[in-house]
């Protein structure tokens, strides 16, 4: 569902930066102007050190799921957040340069694995998932949920993960065309050189 | 605490009307999401009011109703893609047109 | 249990999945796999109309929980009818998408496209109320994307209207299915159906609230007066080969109020009686009115035709309007042929305006490039819309007459009358486009010719040749279809609702 909404935006925007009267009206809104330690250089490792940190609350958030509030959705989203705070301390394009997946393959990724783990249930009585949980069951069929639903809820996680950063993408390409500024380095002040370059993409 | 929950819903709703109705696009999209708060607390409560329950069955207590739970689950998620989607695309519109408000006056429709 | 009911659903999403992570960048692979995945399409909704034909319903247990608790999908012979109908329908849309290369105007089209059939899917197989909110918005989202595909001011402006109505109705959606899960614990259709005449009477006013919620919202997807705002500006505006497919969409909305008109709240239910038809038919008599006073008056080609699209569902909601087995087929043969009809306009539509400088119906312009061609097809189009002899609109108008005749005093009048202004309209649009441009001797560039795009459209007059010569056979399935859904037993049945399994 949201990968969906995040397909639409990006189609949207991607429309968008092509139109030329849009691009026309997008450099006439130009940014005011900013102070100079945009990128402060605590900030950046303080997201550095939590970025770690809050992937792990979201694994865990993510295995708790099945049991307790929690699951793929939110962990997703905690992923998006961890990702998000090294875009605000460094920059979009500092940050996106150091992606190594595109945020298109997590959707789709997202949305097969969600797909592919109900038609696995196709095949009926499927061995389920070495369950390292010994909670008491109160519903029945619950183990074969469980392994499926793990499965499935790694697809929601990889697509609202996916969604999220794709959206915001979508968003951060269209604020560089009014003329905001780019750093390539990761703060503000770079002891060794002066790579703070203006005005590049 | 019904009283409370029926007035917060009421209001929630009526904001979400009023601002719905308005001519620029961001007082719509804050409508909406007014709306689909008020929505999301109706839904809720559906399964009745209950305080400190598990949401699951329990042997011989009484339980929280756990379906609404899961339905307000799902309508949270559609609306926050749908508001997502319609703030970028009024941004769009604002972009392509030059300005925000939600009608068409009666040249662009004619094009 | 068939695995293949929930299969129109899981293949578009797989597919989708496929396209958006492996061939984002090359449009001519999204193309096969597009076209194939509708060819399947085509074929499991083939099967599972044979299946439906054959057998009494069938219900699919997602996550194999037992009816009320879990999301069921149920196939019955409406849902495998308007399966059918999106699958054949979605082929021609796709062909013609390639051939007029519509699809490479922007990001997405094939992905988003196989998302709304996966939504509208879901929507006809789910026998799950809240399930259905769910596909609905799937549809909806998928269909935002595609009425904006390709950009443009007006078309990103009436894209914002499209989507703060229907949220809004989404919202009303949301409160309805509350209050009624309020009122019973239980949003399954089937358990509803079972439930709900047994509900005491304190609860009938609440109830009435909520149906009549719930009919607001399928009269908005269903285009129906006093709701019908978004769809000239939504239709005319969007891509034509969108509006084409755009077509089944308003069709989701007559067959919502078709299953909650036959199975949640029948006529025979004390709380809400007859409410639903009082409401419908001078609702449905209006849209008929505007629909077609619309085509009079209105100043572009697509416009036009979204009014024909308005004036169609009216007559459709007419025929529905009467919950009576005899109308209920007459409606659903008139459903099939408008869709088609419909979406035969948007794609003549949008040929015509692609090969003229602008979509103007008030100055004529140089012909266009192939024009006799266009000209017969669009002529079939506004025959069989209109409802003239020979094509299957004539035997459709005729049903819905037929169907109506106790009644005749208000409702002949209304669809023979809006059938004459419909044929003024075609007959002015017609010669203003065909005609009138000939007379300004000026040549027309030329265009590459679209072999695929002309066999698209040929697939769709085919496929109203089809419904009209198979009109014998086609009605006879549809008595059967709608004494089916008058006896919603073994609906229930098939959900096997409570029972030890």
């Amino acid at each position: 569902m949201l990968g969906i909404a995040a397909l639409v935006i990006f189609a949207l925007s991607e429309t968008l930066l092509r139109s030329p009267a849009v691009n026309s009206r997008l450099a006439t809104l130009t940014m005011e102007k900013r102070a100079g330690d945009r990128h402060p250089m605590m900030l950046v490792i303080g997201t550095r050190f939590l970025l770690p940190v809050a992937m792990m609350v979201g694994v865990y958030i993510y295995l708790r799921g099945h049991n307790l509030p929690g699951g793929g959705f939110v962990a997703g989203l905690i992923f998006a957040i961890a990702y998000l705070m090294q875009y605000m301390a460094s920059g979009y394009v500092w940050s996106y340069d150091r992606q190594r997946y595109e945020h298109h393959a997590l959707i789709g990724w997202g949305v097969l694995i969600a797909s592919l783990a109900g038609v696995g249930a196709w095949f009926g009585g499927l061995p389920f998932l070495t369950s390292g949980y010994d909670y008491v069951h109160l519903w029945p069929l619950e183990e074969f949920e469980l392994a499926t639903a793990a499965i499935f809820d790694l697809g929601v996680f990889l697509c609202v993960l996916g969604a999220i950063l794709l959206s915001l993408a979508s968003l951060s390409r269209m604020a560089l065309r009014t003329g905001e500024t780019v750093n390539l380095a990761p703060f503000d002040i770079d002891p060794s050189a002066d790579a703070t370059t203006k005005g590049v993409r | 605490m019904e009283l409370l929950v029926a007035a917060a819903i009421g209001l929630l709703t009526s904001v979400g009307i009023y601002l719905t109705l308005r001519l620029r696009t961001f007082p719509v999209i804050l409508g909406l999401t007014f709306l689909s708060y008020a929505v999301n607390l109706f839904i809720f409560i559906a399964g009745r009011l209950s305080i400190s329950l598990p949401p699951i069955i329990a042997k011989g207590a009484s339980y929280a109703d756990p379906l609404p739970q899961a339905l307000v689950l799902t309508a949270i998620v559609i609306s926050f893609g749908m508001t997502a989607v319609m703030v970028i695309m009024s941004l769009g519109a604002f972009l392509e047109a030059g300005h925000d408000e939600v009608d068409m006056s009666d040249d662009e429709d004619r094009t | 249990m068939s695995h293949w009911i929930i299969a129109p659903v899981v293949l578009p999403a797989i597919l989708a999945g496929l396209m958006v992570m492996l061939m984002r960048h090359d449009l001519g692979l999204q193309r096969i796999f597009s076209v194939a995945g509708v060819l399947a399409l085509n074929a499991i909704a083939g099967a599972l109309l044979w299946a439906a034909t054959t057998a009494p319903p069938e219900a699919y247990f997602l996550g194999n929980w037992p009816a009320p608790f879990g999301i069921i999908l149920v196939l019955d012979r409406l849902s495998a009818m308007m399966l059918m109908l999106l699958s054949a329908l979605a082929l021609p849309v796709v062909l013609y998408a390639i051939g007029s290369n519509w699809d490479a105007r922007g990001a997405h089209f094939h992905p988003l496209m196989l998302f709304l059939l996966m939504g509208i899917a879901g929507a006809f197989l789910t026998g799950d109320a809240f399930n259905l909110f769910v596909f609905f918005e799937v549809l909806l989202i998928a269909s935002y994307g595609l009425m904006i595909h390709g950009g443009g001011q007006d078309r990103t402006r009436a894209g914002i209207q499209y989507i703060a109505f229907n949220l809004v109705g989404s919202s009303l959606f949301l409160f309805a299915l509350a209050t009624i899960y309020g009122i019973t614990g239980t949003l399954n259709m089937a358990d509803l159906a079972v439930k709900l005449p047994s509900l005491p009477e304190s609860e009938t006013g609440l109830l009435r609230v909520a149906a009549v919620l719930l009919i607001l919202v399928f009269a908005i997807k269903g285009a129906l007066v006093p709701l019908q705002f978004w769809l000239p500006g939504t239709y005319a505006n969007a891509p034509g080969v969108v509006a084409a497919l755009f077509a089944v969409m308003t069709k989701v909305g007559a067959y919502a109020i078709i299953r909650f008109g036959t199975l949640v709240f029948p006529t025979s239910l004390a709380a809400t009686g007859p409410m639903l038809a009082d409401l419908l038919l001078p609702a449905a008599l209006v849209t008929l009115a505007v629909g077609s006073i619309g085509v009079l008056g209105a100043s572009t080609l697509p416009r036009l035709v979204a009014f024909a699209a308005i004036a169609s569902m009216g007559t459709a909601f007419i025929a529905i309007a009467a919950f009576t087995p005899a109308t209920m087929s007459a409606a659903l043969y008139y459903i099939l042929h408008s869709t088609l009809a419909t979406a035969l306009l948007f794609l003549i539509a949008d040929m015509v305006t692609r090969r003229r400088a602008h979509a103007s119906l008030r100055a004529s312009d140089p012909p266009i490039a192939g024009s006799g061609l266009v000209a017969a097809l669009f002529m079939a189009g506004a025959v069989a819309m209109a409802g003239m002899p020979p094509l299957s609109g004539f035997i459709g108008k005729l049903l819905v007459l037929q169907a109506w005749r106790d009644h005749a005093t208000i409702i002949w009048p209304a669809i023979l009358i809006s059938s004459f202004l419909l044929i003024l309209g075609f007959a002015r649009a017609g010669s203003l486009l065909f005609w009138k441009a000939h007379a300004l001797q000026e040549e027309g560039e030329d265009r590459p010719p679209e072999p695929l795009a002309f066999t698209a459209i040929g697939a769709v007059v085919a496929g109203l040749v089809a419904l009209t010569l198979l009109a014998g056979p086609v009605t006879g399935w549809m008595d059967a279809t709608a004494a089916a859904l008058y006896d919603p037993l073994p609906y229930v049945d098939a959900t096997q609702l409570y029972e030890d399994r």
